[in-house]
């Protein structure tokens, strides 16, 4: 979990285009990969720079957030101690986000820690411990399209894909939405100084043989104040 | 399940004063107490001295008083456990509750029980049942078994589940934190796993952690198909799950109040017809436990201070501490009724550890936080007179940061932006930790302990957690 805070910022480039909820969905992507990049450059002249990729598997009222973790990174999370109950600081850095939406707009928020076969049930006063704003429309598909009203349309390509641009403050947001797929393909939002930036970008993926929420009978139901000592 | 009955057996021998039967129907009349003395000891969990100046300045700022300041008598409390520098919730208030130290993760027993056996691993399975081994340990007695011998009334009051470490400490015993079912069945008069030396049973139970007292099949985490619930109201007890069927219990019967599966939520997120107040269960204890005219031990705990800390959630801390704060102003009031002058009545209020909240400098006064002000949830801003006075000071990459950090936390992002109140105020708002953890870790700080009524004078200077549970049963003469 350590990255959770990664997870938010990054979608803050989304959230700054965030409007409510949404609106009726046919045939999307079921499966994407996004990159998202981060970078500043300080007074002293250093330019720090952060990435990261996470998939995303969608169906209709549901999404899983997995990060990409290199195989080494995940040994060594491997040979960390897992004790008991685990009641208290447990790792479950990088674990899969579990959302599901009901008909009521209502969200069910699970971290799912492979290692001990638990579902963490996410209140919602812990959404940000784990890295979800606790906006669907946003997360699952990475830009509210209700907010693509209040940006300026400036290009539609060969493939329907349509091109807004904002200007907010000291940054220029670009956001590119496929509207077929039902996601925003990239979104970047670039301060004017040349300072800092922040970039998103969606791939799709084949559909997967079966979604990654299958197959979780086994695993105990716990809750996130139980990591809690 | 054997270890578990043997676990319950150990318990009754060591701590039955006179061969208690775990299968007995508990008509045996209690002894009556000495003297009408009552005690109530409130525990924020968490709740360190800068958690408490936040406290402060969150709700009648800088120069204001919460009632936490307003008791006349003070001392600092070391925390240290036996194994660890910073301790945990349970070995703290054990320490309060039974004079002894003890390792981290240990409820209530002697000094040395492991919580860890030598692989590592933890005394606990995976569903909240204890693996403790017989001879790891043998338990202590607690202040709450001691007056309840000497025929006081008692009860336990939390936020928390009441199986969590702090409650578990005053009633129960185990060499680990997390066998919460076991903890539950220690509660539960006539049942098997009882602790005996709990007599007929403790008065009064207000708190969350349901899961703990039903089959797993019935919504609960137990394994071995009991529902303790059904137990208690067997055993006598009158169940109260929201607060109006908890006002509705007589003040002359006994209650076990659990509003919630798991912890009850935080004041912030709070749904009052359905979880009472902290200020609530701790006037409705007092009635209940003052209605038998026994003198009574009661202890009220803050407990989720500390959870909102551990998610560097500033803002659900510093509103849990204050509904903390109000609980003992309400008692404080119904108690100068009941005892005017507190002349038999000792209040003390402490914690049990600190966390690693800090307030960063050099702010302006900011006031006490409204709807409209951020205050000591907002930025640091310039003091000093000038054309920047009021400003919010910066970083240096020049982006602004809060009064209220974390030495450890899950949000240290790579780079800092620039933040505004309207974020940094928000009631979900994560403030920024120097190192970045899966979540925030308790500190090592004394804490402070403040009391009044009887005997109240006897705490001052720098004192031992252990120290506390010391004087306390000298005021009281239990020795």
């Amino acid at each position: 979990m350590s990255n959770v805070i990664h997870r938010l910022a990054a979608l803050g480039v989304a959230l700054m285009l965030a409007m409510p909820v949404t609106a009726a969905w046919a045939q999307p992507a079921e499966a994407l990969r996004v990159e998202y990049q981060q970078w500043q450059i300080g007074r002293d002249g250093v330019r720090q720079q952060m990435d990261y990729a996470e998939t995303l598997y969608r169906e209709e009222n549901a999404l899983w957030v997995e990060r990409e973790i290199p195989e080494a990174a995940e040994r060594q999370h491997d040979q960390h101690a897992h004790g008991g109950l685990g009641h208290k600081h447990a790792d479950v850095i990088g674990a899969p986000l579990w959302i599901r939406r009901d008909d009521q707009g209502g969200l069910d928020v699970k971290l799912v820690d492979r290692h001990e076969k638990r579902l963490i049930d996410i209140a919602p006063p812990y959404y940000g411990n784990v890295g979800f704003d606790g906006h669907w429309a946003e997360s699952w598909a990475l830009a509210d399209p209700r907010a693509l009203a209040a940006m300026q349309p400036a290009s539609i390509d060969e493939q329907g894909r349509e091109t807004y641009q904002l200007d907010r403050g000291d940054q220029r947001i670009t956001l590119v939405w496929d509207p077929k797929g039902r996601y925003a393909v990239s979104i970047t939002a670039q301060g004017k100084q040349g300072l800092s930036g922040r970039t998103l970008r969606a791939t799709p993926l084949a559909a997967p043989a079966s979604m990654p929420w299958q197959g979780l009978a086994d695993y105990r139901d716990r809750d996130y104040s139980d990591l809690l000592d | 399940m054997k270890m578990l009955k043997m676990a319950g057996l150990a318990l009754a021998v060591a701590l039955a004063g006179c061969g208690g039967d775990s299968d007995n129907d508990n008509d045996v009349a209690p002894p009556a107490a000495t003297s009408k003395k009552n005690v109530l000891f409130f525990l924020g969990d968490g709740m360190g001295i800068t958690t408490l100046t936040a406290m402060r300045i969150y709700q009648a700022g800088e120069a204001g008083s919460i009632t936490i300041d307003r008791l006349p008598e003070s001392a600092f409390v070391r925390t240290y456990s036996e194994d660890g520098q910073v301790t945990d919730s349970a070995p703290s208030m054990a320490a309060y509750m039974t004079g002894v130290k003890m390792k981290n993760e240990v409820i209530s027993m002697s000094t040395g029980t492991n919580a860890y056996a030598p692989d590592g691993s933890q005394y606990v399975d995976a569903d909240g049942n204890t693996t403790c081994e017989q001879g790891n340990g043998t338990p202590v007695a607690t202040l709450l078994e001691k007056m309840k011998a000497r025929g006081y009334a008692t009860g336990v009051v939390t936020t928390t589940r009441v199986t969590h470490a702090t409650p578990a400490t005053t009633y129960a015993h185990l060499c680990n934190r997390n066998g919460e079912n076991t903890i539950a069945a220690q509660m539960v008069p006539g049942g098997e796993g009882y602790n005996e030396a709990l007599g007929d049973g403790i008065d009064v139970v207000l708190g969350g952690g349901r899961r703990h007292f039903l089959p797993n099949d019935d919504g609960g985490r137990r394994t071995d198909g009991r529902d303790l619930i059904a137990e208690m109201q067997d055993a006598g007890y009158q169940y109260a799950s929201s607060t109006s069927e908890l006002m509705d219990v007589a003040d002359e019967d006994r209650v076990l109040g659990i509003f919630t599966s798991s912890d009850m939520s935080y004041e912030l997120d709070r749904v009052a017809q359905q979880e009472p107040s902290l200020e609530e269960m701790t006037g409705k204890a007092i009635d209940m436990l003052h209605a038998r005219d026994s003198g009574f031990f009661l202890m009220v705990e803050g407990g989720r201070i500390d959870h909102a800390l551990h998610a560097s959630n500033a803002k659900r801390a510093l509103t849990d501490g204050i509904a903390f704060d109000n609980a003992i102003a309400a008692a404080l009031e119904k108690m100068e009724d009941i005892d005017p002058g507190l002349e038999n009545t000792l209040i003390v209020v402490t914690a049990d550890h600190d966390h690693t909240l800090v307030i960063n400098g050099y702010a302006e006064r900011t006031g006490a936080t409204s709807e409209d002000h951020a205050g000591v949830l907002g930025l640091v801003k310039n003091y000093a007179n000038g054309p920047n006075k009021g400003e919010p000071r910066t970083d240096v990459d020049g982006n602004p940061y809060t009064i209220l950090g974390f030495g450890n936390g899950p949000n240290r992002p790579d780079s800092r932006v620039a933040l505004n109140e309207t974020t940094t105020a928000g009631n979900d708002y994560l403030q920024e930790a120097t190192i970045q953890l899966s979540s925030e870790t308790h500190g090592g700080g004394d804490v402070y302990l403040g009391a009044t009524g009887m005997g109240a004078d006897a705490f001052h200077g720098v004192i031992d957690n252990t120290e506390v549970f010391e004087k306390i049963t000298a005021i009281l003469d239990l020795e």
